[in-house]
């Protein structure tokens, strides 16, 4: 089992040893932190559907199946899902403007738009606020299949080997090698899937019925998930999706608008192998397979089904799958500081920095996870919500020159206070997602702004394009 | 901006439609309820809708 998930680990080397050959004629900041722009729609469609096949898909989403929540399915399913569509109608868009700006970032662009260094740096921190949890997370996932693949081994040095293979990526091609290593991955995941779905139908219990109940376990859903949450909460998700720093990173290294639209109209079908998934969860229920957490739910009916050996490559997939998302947030994060908090720092010196601001952060992220601390789960979720309030302001920009650095920031920031005073003070909002009201507040802000300051020498994006 | 709204409403009554329209109830195949599997085949669905209204999304 070590040995192939071993394999699978020097596989992943080799393939983004193999895209640093590949990008071997480009330099600079631009090739480093977004391929250059030149990914096709099949590599721009492997990073953008990264989320697809994530290890929350692995191990979070059976898990919620198994644990028993339907709101919980059509949460994450269905912002997923509708993440596409918007993605397809604003990715094109976000592409022309990063374009007309020459950014690699999101505060790139706000700070070109709107003539702001305040903007720039207030969204930069936003964004890193955002993005640091995500590390942590990915790194919680790691350790949950890494403790069952080695239990005896120290669970540091483990991480640090996790972390030594990330960076690795990172500093051999950039956001490149996190594109070929996706392929490899979501391949390898897609293999799992159908071959511990096949089998779990192959040995289905002879008598069906409604699934049991789970006693073995706490059942423990990651999200509330009663149905106005669900539903508020996938739009504030598959909006938000359009502003995560990571996506525009991808968008920026789509090689045109015609490969994003076309890579986002087949990510639905992407989603095929859910029903597998969700009848995987369902089959471990009905054979009473005894679990210590819901989320290794996919992981039991794998050992359960699969020879030891092939166990190796399905946690091989799961890990990778973290990895990928962890290189690609490296990457995010990294030029948010050496572009956008520290700027005036050449080419070279910007992917110096940013190999040392990935080593840092992946240091951190992994101590985070091993530290387990509990309120980076409440992080998390405070900033999934806030990611989603510079959409706003690019819509804005979009359309008209009227909107100012002023109303973008003032609509942020009563966002931001709306999200915080409702999540700690416990305000329960009829169900409704935080974020969502909070949205509703910072586009009428930015709206009532704009109508009391216009700005006068500014032209929207749609005007600077024709 | 007609046609970008356009685009992203049908996906969004299509998940709408499945959620609220369809009655939350036992699994009916592979212990997996009408309502999720009426949710599962939106994604085919919004592929085939985006696909046709690719023109439409370009700038």
């Amino acid at each position: 089992m070590i040995a192939a998930f071993l394999a699978v680990m020097a596989l992943s080397l080799a393939v983004a040893l193999w895209a640093r050959r590949g990008a071997a004629h480009a330099a600079g900041p631009r090739a480093f932190f977004v391929a250059g722009g030149q990914l096709g729609a099949i590599l721009f469609f492997f990073l953008s559907v990264g989320e697809t096949y994530s290890i929350a898909t692995m191990l979070g989403f059976p898990g919620g199946v198994y644990a028993g929540g339907e709101g919980f399915v059509v949460w994450f399913f269905g912002y997923i899902l509708l993440a596409a569509p918007v993605l397809a109608v604003l990715g094109p868009w976000i592409w022309r403007a990063g374009n007309l700006y020459g950014a690699v970032t999101i505060p790139d662009f706000f700070a070109a738009h709107f003539g702001s260094r305040l903007l720039e740096r207030v969204i930069a921190v936003g964004a890193m606020a955002l993005l640091l949890p995500i590390g942590t997370m990915q790194f919680a996932g790691i350790r949950l299949v890494l403790g069952a693949l080695a239990p005896a081994a120290s669970m540091p040095l483990l991480l640090a080997g996790a972390g030594l293979v990330t960076f690795a990526y990172v500093a051999l091609a950039g956001l490149r090698a996190a594109a070929f290593v996706a392929v490899l991955k979501d391949a390898l995941m897609l293999g799992t899937i159908l071959l511990v779905g096949a089998l779990a139908l192959v040995h289905w219990p002879a008598l069906q019925g409604p699934a049991g109940p789970a006693p073995q376990v706490a059942a423990a859903p990651q999200v509330p998930v009663g149905l106005p949450f669900a539903l508020s909460t996938i739009a504030v998700q598959a909006l938000g999706f359009a502003m995560i720093p990571q996506n525009w990173a991808f968008l920026f290294a789509a090689r045109g608008p015609q490969a994003i639209a076309r890579a986002q109209a087949a990510a639905p079908l992407y989603m095929v192998m859910f029903p597998l998934l969700m009848a995987v969860a369902v089959f471990v229920r009905q054979i009473g397979l005894p679990l210590d957490k819901p989320d290794f739910v996919f992981l039991a009916a794998a050992q359960h089904l699969l020879p030891g050996w092939a166990m190796g490559v399905v946690m091989a997939a799961v890990v990778l799958a973290g990895l990928v998302i962890l290189s690609s947030v490296c990457l995010a994060i990294a030029p948010l500081i050496t572009r956008n908090l520290v700027p005036g720092l050449d080419g070279a010196a910007q992917q110096g920095w940013a190999k040392a601001i990935t080593a840092l952060f992946i240091a951190l992220s992994a101590a985070g996870a091993l530290a387990q601390v509990p309120l980076l789960a409440t992080l998390n979720t405070v900033f999934y919500f806030g990611i989603v309030q510079t959409l706003p302001g690019f819509l804005a920009a979009l359309w008209t020159g009227r909107a100012g650095a002023r109303g973008v920031i003032a609509g942020i920031a009563v966002a931001a206070v709306f999200i915080l005073a409702a999540r700690f003070a416990g305000w329960s909002l009829g169900g409704i997602n935080p974020g969502l009201i909070g949205l509703f507040l910072n586009a009428l802000v930015l709206a009532l702004c704009t109508w009391a300051w216009p700005r006068r020498d500014g032209q929207s994006v749609l005007a600077l394009l024709r | 901006m007609a046609r970008a709204l356009l685009t992203l409403a049908v996906p969004v009554a299509l998940v709408l439609l499945a959620v609220l329209a369809v009655p939350h109830g036992p699994g009916v195949f592979l212990g997996i309820g009408a309502r999720i599997w009426a949710l599962f085949a939106c994604a085919p669905l919004t592929s085939a809708w985006l696909w046709w209204r690719q023109r439409g999304v370009l700038p």
